[in-house]
C-alpha cells in the first residue's frame, strides 16, 4: 500500500522534473547506444568477411605463393621470387593424386587500358582456362578463352563490368579492340560482378587475359607469383600441403638449413583467423560495455548528488512530514535506477532504427546484437541502482533541523 | 510500576519536557540553545513562544517536534519517553501525531496544492486517504485552489497550503515556526485565525514568533532568552485574529 504510493509519487516527481530526468537519461542512453551500434557494426563487418572468404577462398582450395621466406620471419630479397613456374604447377598435379586442378594467377599491375579516346588504369590479369572453376567467375556475356588461347598466347581479354561500363560508355565491348599498354587486344567477354574486395580492390575494375599471353606479351617473365589449387577433398588438404612442400624444395633445390621460397595457405588457417576475429570480439565486447556504461553510471551519480544537495529542503520537509529513511532512500534509488532504465530501453529503439539504415549503407546484414543489447541494458540499470546508492545514502542522512532553515 | 502507569494515562496527549539541554557546536564555539527547560504543554493549549533571534526558540520547536534529540533531561509525549524511541518510530510520530508549518513554506515546486498537501499521506499507513488532501484545503479555505502550482498563488495562500498539509493526517500538535515572518499583515492574520480556529477544535498549537502582536493571539506565552525560560504566562484574554482582520478590512 504506502511502497505503492511511494512508487507512484516518485513517477511523478520525476516527470515534474524533466530537464533533470533527461540529463540523467542521457548517460546510459548514449553509453547503450554506443555498445549496440558499435558491437552491431563489428559482428557486421566480421560477418561480411567470412562470407566473402568463404565464397573465394572456400572448401579444399590451397593458395601457392612464391615468396622468399617471409613468413618464417626472415629477411626479404629485394627483387621478385622467380622461382615459381607453371612447371611446378604441372608437376604438383602429375606426381600428387589428391590436386585435381589449378590455376595461376599473375598480377600485371595497374596497367593503361585504352579504348579509341578512353583509357583507364586497370588492374591486369593471367589466368588458365580454369579460371572458373577454380575462383567461382564466369562470364556475364561472351565467354572465357579456351585451351587454343592459351596455347597461343592470344590477345584476347575478358573485362570486368566497371571497365566495361566506363571506357565503352555503355556500347556493347564485345569484339572491340582494346590496347594494353601498346599491345591490342580484342575484348571477348565481360566478367560477372563481384565488387569491391576484402583489400578495398573494386573487382569490377579488371581485367582478365590467357596467362600465357600475360607472361609473353605484357610481363616478360617466365615465373609465377601465386597459384590456387583445388583438392580433390578437404580432408586431402593437409597431406597435400605437405606434399607439395616436399616436392616444390626437391624442385627448387633447397638445402636442409635453407627456408621454403614459397608460401601456402589454406582454409584452415582462415579458420583460425576467423577464430582470432572471434577472440578479439568477446574481448573487446565487455571492455567496451564497461567503460561506456561506467561512464553513464558517473554521469548518473554525480546528478543525483548534485540534485540531493539542490534538493536538501525537499528532504529535509519529506522527513519533518514523516518520511522514514529507508523510504527517503528508496525514492532516490527509484530514481535512479528507473531513469537509467528509460534510457538503455530509449537507447535500444534508437538502435534498432540506426541500425536498419547502417546496415542498407554498409551493405550487410541487419543484425541486432539482441544478446548484447540487453546486457547492457542490465548492466545500465546496475549501474543506475549502485550510482544512486551513495546519494541516496546521504539523502536519507541528511538532518532536516539544518536543511528546513535555509 | 503502577506509579508510572497511572502517569502514563495523566499525562495522555500532553507534552512534557524536564530539565532538557542541547548544546550545538559551531567552529569552536559552544552554543547552548536550551538550558535545563522544563515545560508542560496540555492537550489543546495556543503556545506562543517569543525570544530574540539565537534564544533557543527553534531548538525548542525540533525537540518538540522531534526532529531533534535533547542531550540531557526527559521529553515524554503522550506519557512515552522519546529518548528510547527508533528513527522510524519518531518518523511515525512525526506523520500522525505533529504537523509542521514553516516561515518560508517549504512546498515542492511544480506540484500542485493539493498534491503539496497530500505529501504526508505518501508516508502514513493509513488507507482511506483519498479526500483528506480536499478535506484539508477546504479547512483553509482553498479547495477551489487545488490544482494550482505554488508560484501561481500568493504568499498567504501559499503558507494556508503549508497548513493544510500539516493538517492533513489530523495531528494532535501543530507546530509553527515564525509562519507570519513572510506575510504581509492581512495574510498574517487570516494564517492566525486559522490556527485559533484548529486549536477551538481541539489541537495544541505551539508558535514560535518575534512579534508580540503575533503572540499576543495565544493563552500562553513563553518567553526564552539565552536557552532558558525566563517567563510562562497565561494571557488573560487573547485577541482574536479573524475580529483583527475585520479591523484591518
Amino acid at each position: 500500500m504506502r511502497s505503492g504510493r511511494l512508487v507512484r509519487h516518485g513517477f511523478r516527481d520525476m516527470a515534474r522534473h524533466r530537464l533533470r530526468t533527461f540529463f540523467m537519461m542521457l548517460g546510459t542512453f548514449i553509453g547503450v547506444l554506443a555498445l549496440t551500434i558499435v558491437v552491431a557494426i563489428g559482428q557486421g563487418t566480421r560477418d561480411a568477411m567470412v562470407s566473402r572468404i568463404d565464397k573465394v577462398f572456400s572448401g579444399s582450395s590451397i593458395l601457392l605463393s612464391a615468396s622468399g621466406g617471409g613468413s618464417r620471419g626472415g629477411p626479404h630479397s629485394a627483387g621478385p621470387v622467380t622461382t615459381l613456374t607453371i612447371d611446378d604447377l604441372e608437376a604438383i598435379q602429375s606426381s600428387i593424386p589428391s590436386i585435381e586442378v589449378w590455376d595461376p594467377m599473375l598480377l600485371a599491375g595497374p596497367r593503361e587500358v585504352v579504348y579509341r579516346g578512353n583509357s583507364n588504369t586497370v588492374r591486369v590479369m593471367g589466368h588458365s582456362t580454369h579460371y572458373e572453376e577454380v575462383w567461382s567467375r564466369g562470364a556475364s556475356r561472351g565467354a572465357l578463352f579456351g585451351d587454343a588461347e592459351v596455347r597461343s598466347s592470344a590477345r584476347v581479354a575478358l573485362v570486368g563490368e566497371t571497365v566495361a561500363r566506363e571506357l565503352f560508355e555503355g556500347a556493347d565491348p564485345i569484339g572491340l579492340q582494346i590496347r594494353i599498354g601498346s599491345v591490342p587486344f580484342e575484348v571477348i567477354g565481360v566478367l560477372e560482378a563481384i565488387g569491391t574486395d576484402l583489400h578495398g580492390w573494386d573487382r569490377d575494375n579488371e581485367v582478365v587475359v590467357p596467362y600465357t599471353t600475360a607472361m609473353r606479351r605484357i610481363m616478360n617473365v617466365d615465373y609465377i607469383g601465386t597459384a590456387k589449387l583445388l583438392a580433390v577433398s578437404d580432408a586431402e588438404i593437409e597431406t597435400s600441403v605437405a606434399a607439395i612442400e616436399t616436392l616444390l624444395r626437391e624442385r627448387h633445390a633447397l638445402a636442409e638449413d635453407e627456408p621454403n621460397d614459397f608460401s601456402m595457405f589454406t582454409p584452415v588457417q582462415v579458420q583460425q583467423m576467423v577464430g582470432s576475429m572471434n577472440r578479439i570480439f568477446t574481448l573487446f565486447l565487455p571492455i567496451v560495455a564497461g567503460v561506456s556504461l561506467l561512464i553513464g553510471g558517473i554521469v548518473v551519480a554525480n546528478l543525483m548528488i548534485m540534485g540531493v544537495n539542490e534538493r536538501r529542503a525537499e528532504i529535509g520537509l519529506r522527513k519533518a512530514v514523516g518520511a522514514r529513511q529507508k523510504d527517503i532512500r528508496l525514492q532516490f534509488l527509484l530514481e535512479s535506477s528507473l531513469v537509467t532504465m528509460v534510457g538503455g530501453v530509449l537507447a535500444l529503439v534508437v538502435a534498432v532504427v540506426a541500425l536498419s539504415f547502417v546496415s542498407r549503407a554498409m551493405d550487410f546484414e541487419n543484425i541486432m546484437p539482441w544478446q548484447a543489447a540487453v546486457l547492457a541494458l542490465a548492466a545500465a540499470v546496475l549501474v543506475g541502482l549502485v550510482a544512486g546508492v551513495t546519494p541516496a545514502r546521504r539523502a536519507a542522512a541528511l538532518e532536516p533541523v539544518s536543511t528546513l532553515r535555509e | 510500576m503502577i506509579e508510572s502507569e497511572v502517569r502514563v494515562t495523566t499525562e495522555l496527549g500532553k507534552i512534557v519536557l524536564e530539565q532538557v539541554n542541547k548544546t550545538y557546536r559551531k567552529n569552536s564555539d559552544e552554543v547552548r540553545a536550551l538550558v535545563d527547560v522544563s515545560v508542560k504543554v496540555d492537550q489543546g493549549e495556543f503556545v506562543a513562544v517569543v525570544g530574540p533571534s539565537g534564544s533557543g526558540k527553534s531548538t525548542l520547536m525540533n525537540v518538540v517536534g522531534l526532529l531533534d534529540r535533547p542531550d540531557s533531561g526527559s521529553y515524554r509525549l503522550d506519557g512515552g519517553e522519546v529518548d528510547s524511541f527508533l528513527p522510524d518510530k519518531l518518523a511515525r510520530l512525526r506523520n500522525e501525531k505533529i504537523g509542521f508549518v514553516f516561515q518560508s513554506f517549504h512546498l515542492l515546486p511544480k506540484t500542485t496544492a493539493v498534491e503539496n498537501v497530500e505529501l504526508p499521506l505518501i508516508y502514513c499507513t493509513r488507507s482511506d486517504i483519498s479526500e483528506l488532501g480536499v478535506r484539508a484545503l477546504e479547512q483553509v479555505g482553498l479547495k477551489d485552489r487545488a490544482r494550482h502550482l505554488p508560484s501561481e498563488l500568493s504568499g498567504g495562500e501559499q503558507q494556508r497550503v503549508a497548513i493544510a498539509r500539516a493538517l492533513v493526517n489530523e495531528p494532535e500538535i501543530i507546530l509553527a515556526d515564525e509562519p507570519t515572518g513572510n506575510l504581509d499583515t492581512r495574510s498574517g492574520l487570516e494564517v492566525l485565525a486559522i490556527f485559533q480556529e484548529l486549536n477551538r477544535q481541539g489541537k495544541t498549537v505551539i508558535l514560535i514568533t518575534h512579534d508580540p502582536g503575533v503572540a499576543a493571539m495565544a493563552d500562553r506565552v513563553l518567553e526564552l532568552v539565552d536557552g532558558r525560560i525566563v517567563s510562562d504566562k497565561k494571557t488573560e484574554s487573547p485577541k482574536d485574529a479573524r475580529r483583527e482582520l475585520e479591523v484591518v478590512s
